[in-house]
């Protein structure tokens, strides 16, 4: 039996992503400790738990640190990495979209360059590329990207969409769905042949868990 | 900011002990290529960029281009097997078939996804040209096994694929282009959230749905080709997994068929691979560090029709796993230090030369103090000169 390494996201995402991994029988107990610790390994060694930035999940898995990882798929979508994206773990919903001032029209061009403030500079990139060919102007912004266009820095946003209420509280409003959004789980492409028999039992309880094993018939 | 300190973008420097571990690597795998009969070639690091671009074989913004005193777009080598092509239809001509040529070489690939990837990196490979038999891409994918196994590593694992079963699907279910296009990403990429949702919305025959999710999911050896077979009857889609058994057969008589495993879900660059795609997987890689298959167009496309496969490995990637299994070639071996005092100099230089004549490395040390007082070296022979008499 080999460990597998996993790559967890600090924070919501990590307690949601252990709570599943407990109900699919595997052991997490260590999780619980109150600890600064970064890396964990669980009762009977079989699983092995790194603690990263959501940002960087990705970049743990592609390099092969990790075996897997969760992340959400916002992050996934910006970083475009080499990895088999295999499960949808269900939390973490919210969709990455285009929202402006209430009654903005996207498609009237007669406002030349459009700028876009977000924490997504390849998604928006390759969104407004691929759907409007339209080469748009980047404002890399790091958090409260609402503010941009409410003071002017920028025409619209693309960013993370959950309830809607900040939006709504500031007099924008969502002008195009980019993508649905939630944690999914993802494997490095050389772990998934090489601890074949590990990952895909992992994949196979955690469907289970999820209710997704009946529809696919595995 | 002062860039002289810093090496460019994805470009390193090798110190000792690594430079060596890769010469060491590269003798053994030029020894290697030769004894099954791959000729060893070169092209230039410097070509025309049409040659990577008349075919869209390469994204244009994966190319290190410049320009020639005449204007003429000019590109750094991005792969081997695309220059190979060249060499085969033009100046290698004359060469009698089949061809089996080698390279050892320096790759040069900008804007790769990933900050971390090295922009400037060294690949093996061969090619097997004018054979289009199966017994070609056995013998490839055979070398390929012995290559990783002739490095010291043993926990590997190869997928197979052949893409012609995919393509027979296409061609079957009338695939509109669109979809034809994005699905084997999807299918590569074990995206299985994406491809639920595609499957639903496309409105796909269930059949058609049962035989992708099996492409994804069953990875194995003869048993997966016994289960997919039902699945089909369309006779392109039979062809291929009746290769797949080929190769399988041909690598259990050579005894390498541990290694390899079918995935009909490899699915990568369908333009460029005809038939026979693999993939090697080592521990401590993390991505594919040997890539190969048939690729039966490209010479074609330099104006001589030659079927032909062959495989690349990545020499980073390799470093790096021999690293983690502890296989990395060390140059600490048969080294010495030789302290000597000036007066002693000719005789000391003998003593040296005698010594380098045994493939000893030495290192000289002219010091008036005490020679031996000369502070010591771990794992290093030192050798003290005093009077000349002595030696």
């Amino acid at each position: 039996m080999k460990s597998i390494t996993i790559a967890l996201a600090k924070g919501r995402l990590a307690d949601k992503a252990t709570e599943l991994l407990t109900q699919a029988g595997y052991d997490c107990r260590v999780l619980q400790e109150d600890s600064r610790k970064l890396i964990f390994t669980n009762g009977d060694g079989s699983l092995r738990f790194i603690m990263a930035k959501p940002a960087d999940v990705p970049t743990y898995v592609e390099s092969g640190v990790a075996d897997v990882g969760v992340a959400g798929k916002d992050t996934l979508l910006e970083d475009n990495r080499n990895l088999f994206e295999v499960l949808d773990l269900g939390f973490g919903a919210c969709r990455l979209a285009v929202c402006g001032p209430i009654g903005f029209d996207l498609d009237d061009y007669s406002r030349g360059k459009l700028r876009v403030a977000t924490k997504y500079p390849n998604v928006s990139r390759r969104y407004f590329a691929a759907e409007k060919h339209e080469a748009v102007e980047i404002i890399k912004l790091n958090g409260s990207i609402e503010l941009a266009p409410l003071v002017g820095l920028s025409d619209v946003i693309v960013d993370i969409v959950e309830s809607g209420r900040t939006l709504k509280e500031n007099k924008l409003d969502v002008l195009e769905t980019v993508a649905a959004c939630s944690a999914r789980m993802v494997v490095n492409q050389a772990s998934m042949k090489l601890k074949a028999e590990e990952i895909s039992t992992l994949i196979r309880r955690l469907r289970r868990v999820l209710g997704q094993d009946k529809e696919r018939g595995v | 900011m002062e860039w002289k300190y810093f090496t460019a973008e994805g470009m390193r420097d090798h110190l000792p002990a690594d430079t060596y571990a890769r010469r060491q690597t590269e003798i053994r795998l030029r020894e290697l290529f030769w004894t099954w009969g791959y000729a060893e070639v070169e092209t230039p690091e410097i070509e025309f960029a049409d040659v990577y671009l008349h075919e869209r074989f390469v994204k244009q913004e994966a190319l290190y281009k410049f320009s020639d005193p005449q204007g003429r777009l000019l590109a750094l080598r991005y792969d081997n097997t695309v220059p190979l092509a060249r060499l085969a239809a033009t100046s290698g001509r004359n060469l009698s078939l089949p061809l089996r040529l080698s390279y050892i070489g320096t790759m040069f690939r900008a804007n790769e996804p990933g900050g971390a990837r090295n922009h400037q990196f060294e690949q093996a490979g061969v090619e097997f040209m004018g054979l289009s038999d199966l017994a070609a891409d056995g013998e490839v994918l055979a070398l390929a096994i012995t290559t990783l196994q002739e490095m010291g590593l043993r926990d590997f694992q190869i997928s197979l694929n052949q893409t012609g079963f995919y393509k027979a699907l296409v061609d079957e279910f009338q695939l509109d282009e669109n979809l034809a296009g994005t699905l084997p990403k999807i299918i590569d990429g074990k995206e299985f959230v994406l491809l639920d949702s595609i499957l639903s919305s496309a409105n796909l025959p269930s059949r058609l749905t049962s035989i992708l999710e099996t492409m994804m999911e069953t990875t194995g050896s003869y048993e997966v080709l016994a289960a997919v077979r039902p699945l089909t009857e369309n006779q392109e889609a039979l062809s291929a997994l009746a290769d797949l058994q080929g190769i399988l057969d041909y690598l259990k008589a050579a005894g390498l068929e541990e290694y390899v495993s079918i995935d009909l879900g490899l699915l990568k660059n369908l333009s460029y691979y005809t038939g026979t795609i693999f993939r090697g997987y080592v521990p401590g890689a993390g991505q594919p560090l040997l890539s190969g298959g048939r690729y039966d167009k490209l010479c074609a496309a330099f104006g001589r029709d030659l079927p032909a496969t062959g495989f690349s490995l990545d020499l980073d990637l390799l470093s790096l796993s021999l690293k983690a299994a502890g296989l990395l070639p060390s140059d600490a071996r048969n080294s010495e230090v030789l302290v000597y005092s000036p007066a002693q100099r000719a005789a000391a230089l003998r003593e040296a030369a005698r010594r380098r004549e045994n493939g000893t490395q030495v290192r000289l040390v002219e010091s008036s103090s005490d020679p031996l007082t000369h502070e010591a070296e771990e794992g290093v022979t030192y050798v003290y000169i005093a009077e000349e008499k002595n030696i």
